[in-house]
């Protein structure tokens, strides 16, 4: 299939305003005919400093409609406007690809339909989260979930890594609305989680700031208490891991006899 | 100076910090962060439904040469 005229890039300006911007990233922004965003408010009047044509995704969200809707909407403007023969920004923040449906979605439509379409990555929640907690995800592994997913469907984890759950505001969330859950849901995940750790092992809540002047939010309680904790839509969860590790003699074993040892 | 332009050097420039600004540029800031108080942020972008037929046969990655 010849490649039609229309383009669709996803971009991510990271976490914090100013300080997580790639140059290509802020030229994508700069050289589109249209920029569609889902960010932070302020993070998108930045934005729209950038480029006269910003659209603001964000009032696509209903307090009682169904996200996947949403999502649909979302995704439909963007592709919309590539038909129409834009180059088209979609800018998503943190990296438009980790735990954002719509710039996946909306990157394999238009390959379908002929058009160039890909993604730039940019600094997201986690590799904020590996900075400013002093985690490095390799010394014990790390396991991503979304909340809701891992309660709705039947994961095993491994206690001996680190657990890492992204939006917690909405854990066990059947609505599909953008409201927040409470204390009940977390109850649940708390109880599933209790199956790996004990009551009083200690877990957190991160969230980065969204401007340099904020600091990031480390709130570290005993698991026990996550259902009366301080969450936001924001708030991603970081558990540590609570087993040691357990060294695989067999394997070794084996390894030794092919080099020797 | 406008409030985002404080913030993107702040941002930007890693010797810039709160303490250097100005009367003025706080201020800035100050008005800007109350305009914005009751502008609502609306950071999900995934979506898990309980049965969802998607989430149950992951897709393998297309496979890419560079
Ligand atoms: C839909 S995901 C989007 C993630 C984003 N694309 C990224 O690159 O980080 C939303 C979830 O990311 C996490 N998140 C978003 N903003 C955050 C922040 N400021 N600090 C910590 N976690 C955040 C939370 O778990 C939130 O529920």
């Amino acid at each position: 299939m010849a490649v039609k005229q229309g383009s669709l890039v996803c971009v991510g300006p990271g976490m914090v305003l100013g300080a997580h911007m790639s140059e290509r990233c802020r030229n994508h922004i700069s050289q589109a005919d249209v920029v569609f965003s889902s960010c932070h408010p302020v993070i998108e009047q930045w934005i729209s400093t950038m480029n006269p044509d910003v659209r603001s995704l964000q009032g696509l969200y209903g307090k009682d409609k169904d996200r996947g809707q949403t999502y649909a909407e979302m995704q439909a403007a963007l592709i919309q406007a590539v038909r129409d023969g834009c180059r088209v920004v979609g800018v998503f923040y943190g990296h438009p690809g980790v735990f954002a449906q719509v710039p996946h979605a909306a990157i394999q439509q238009a390959r379908e339909e002929g058009f160039e379409a890909w993604m730039e990555p940019g600094i997201s929640a986690d590799a904020c989260l590996y900075a400013d907690m002093g985690i490095d995800p390799g010394a014990f592994g790390c396991q991503s979930f979304e909340t809701s997913q891992f309660m709705f469907y039947k994961r095993a984890i491994d206690p001996t890594a680190y657990l890492i759950l992204w939006q917690l505001g909405h854990a066990g969330d059947l609505s599909m609305t953008p409201r927040q859950t409470g204390p009940e849901q977390r109850t649940v995940l708390m109880n599933m989680l209790l199956e790996y750790y004990a009551p009083d092992h200690n877990i957190a809540i991160y969230e980065s700031p969204f401007l340099p002047t904020q600091r990031p939010k480390i709130d570290w309680f005993p698991l026990q208490e996550l259902p009366d904790a301080d969450v936001s839509l924001i708030s991603t969860l970081v558990v540590p891991p609570g087993k040691k590790l357990t060294p695989n003699h067999a394997i070794v074993k084996q390894l030794k006899s092919i080099s020797g040892a | 100076m406008t409030a985002i332009k404080i913030l993107e050097k702040l941002g930007v420039d890693p010797n810039s910090d709160l303490s250097q600004l100005t009367e003025q540029d706080r201020a800035e800031i100050e008005a800007l962060m109350t305009s914005m108080a009751d502008t609502e942020n609306q950071p999900a972008l995934t979506i898990v439904k309980p049965d969802s037929p998607d989430e149950e046969e992951p897709k393998e990655p297309e496979s890419v040469s560079v």
